[in-house]
């Protein structure tokens, strides 16, 4: 299907130019003649200032209508991270947000071929003009198309951003930065899973471990277990709810669990689950990747994910 | 098997019926109640698991119990 762009408009001959996008090519369609089929190709996001069409139903005619301010909305000032990864959500700003009154933003997400892949319904308003959206079905260049329009004004010209996604492969994991329990301070967290596909499909990583140590490659350890009976591996088991790591005279702030894959693996969704007693379930905690396992700062911060405070909340991410 | 009388009664020295009952009806040391019989009953499945003949409670959970309580000895 072709699109077409409208560049004129002649009202006093009832008729409209357009360019098609594909070929070139100009044409010029006479308003009587106009079937709806025609019209269906024509697209209405490239009508410029003073280019708006309609049908007035008591004139009988399809005319130019003025919808009063015929400049440019405001430009929104969009300001985008260049790199991200799949796993973490990635967050952009539009930091002239303020100075709009009621404002609606077009957002168009295209890969590097041009073929938009997420749009506004895919965003999320975090609020004051920060914004955020899912990373996991991107990989590669991408570029954000934004559009402001404010209450009774036009739409503003459009903004291009560009970012890209990278896929996240460590070896070295860690999490941590548990937002604890009723004081904050401790966790009960019984589920962990990493996965090879997105939507917690896949290969799951590591399989249902059964020590620190097994399977082989995979070894649990970390920081805050209270015993054995709530050791590291113990988040990484066949059971997401009633087995555990718990940190109970540990410090959520400082404490972590480390899981080493034995080699690079790539991680495309995750899923955390949250245990059946409310005393101690958490509301988000932090992952990271490394390549040597030393954590001392080259590590690399995947993202901080929130977890339903409820009993047995799950957050699947990716 | 392990005699269930002694996990119940142990759980009893750190969290009274009365005290439990309160957790659930008042969200009155909900966390404490929590631990007293999580960190018990799990203690008594491991030892069970593992075959013992009776069950002592390990420990460092004696110590974190006694340390914690949420009310002082007199």
């Amino acid at each position: 299907m072709s699109n077409y762009t409208v560049y004129g408009v002649d009202d006093e001959n009832q008729r409209i130019t357009v360019t098609d996008d594909l070929t070139a090519n100009v044409t010029i369609l006479e308003l009587s003649t106009i079937e709806l089929g025609q019209l269906a190709d024509v697209d209405l996001n490239n009508l410029q200032a003073s280019q708006v069409i309609g049908y007035n139903a008591i004139a009988g005619r399809w005319q130019n209508i003025d919808q009063g301010a015929q400049t440019a909305g405001t430009t929104p000032v969009v300001s985008i991270g260049a790199t991200h990864n799949q796993l973490g959500a990635i967050e952009f700003t539009i930091t002239n947000y303020a100075g709009y009154t009621l404002p609606t933003f077009k957002f168009d997400i295209k890969n590097s071929s041009g073929v938009v892949v997420l749009t506004q319904d895919d965003v999320t308003h975090k609020g004051s003009g920060v914004f955020e959206f899912s990373g996991s079905t991107l990989l590669g260049a991408h570029t954000l198309e934004t559009t402001a329009q404010d209450f009774g004004n036009a739409a503003s010209v459009k903004v291009t951003s560009s970012f890209s996604v990278s896929a996240v492969a460590f070896r070295y994991w860690r999490i941590d930065g548990f937002d604890g329990d009723i004081d904050g301070t401790l966790v009960m967290i019984p589920g962990i899973r990493f996965f090879s596909d997105a939507g917690q499909t896949g290969t799951q990583y590591p399989p249902s471990m059964t020590s620190n140590t097994a399977p082989s490659p995979y070894v649990a350890s970390g920081q805050g277990a209270f015993n054995a009976t709530y050791d590291y591996w113990k988040a990484f088991d066949s059971n997401d709810i009633s087995t555990f790591y718990w940190n109970l005279t540990g410090n959520s702030a400082t404490d972590f669990i480390d899981l080493d894959m034995g080699s690079t693996t790539t991680v495309k969704s995750m899923r955390f689950n949250n245990g059946s007693q409310a005393a101690y379930i958490f509301g988000s905690l932090r992952v990271s990747g490394s390549d040597t396992g030393a954590f001392s700062g080259e590590e690399t911060v995947i993202g901080t994910f929130i977890v339903p405070k409820v009993i047995n909340g799950v957050a699947n991410v990716g | 098997m392990l005699d269930k009388t002694i996990v119940r009664n142990k759980i009893l020295e750190y969290a009274s019926q009365e005290m439990q009952t309160n957790a659930v009806l008042f969200n009155e040391h909900t966390e404490w109640v929590t631990t007293v019989i999580t960190l018990i009953r799990d203690d008594y499945h491991a030892q069970a698991k593992a075959g013992a003949d009776e069950f002592v409670l390990s420990s460092d959970i004696q110590t974190y119990l006694d340390n914690n309580k949420p009310w002082e000895d007199t």
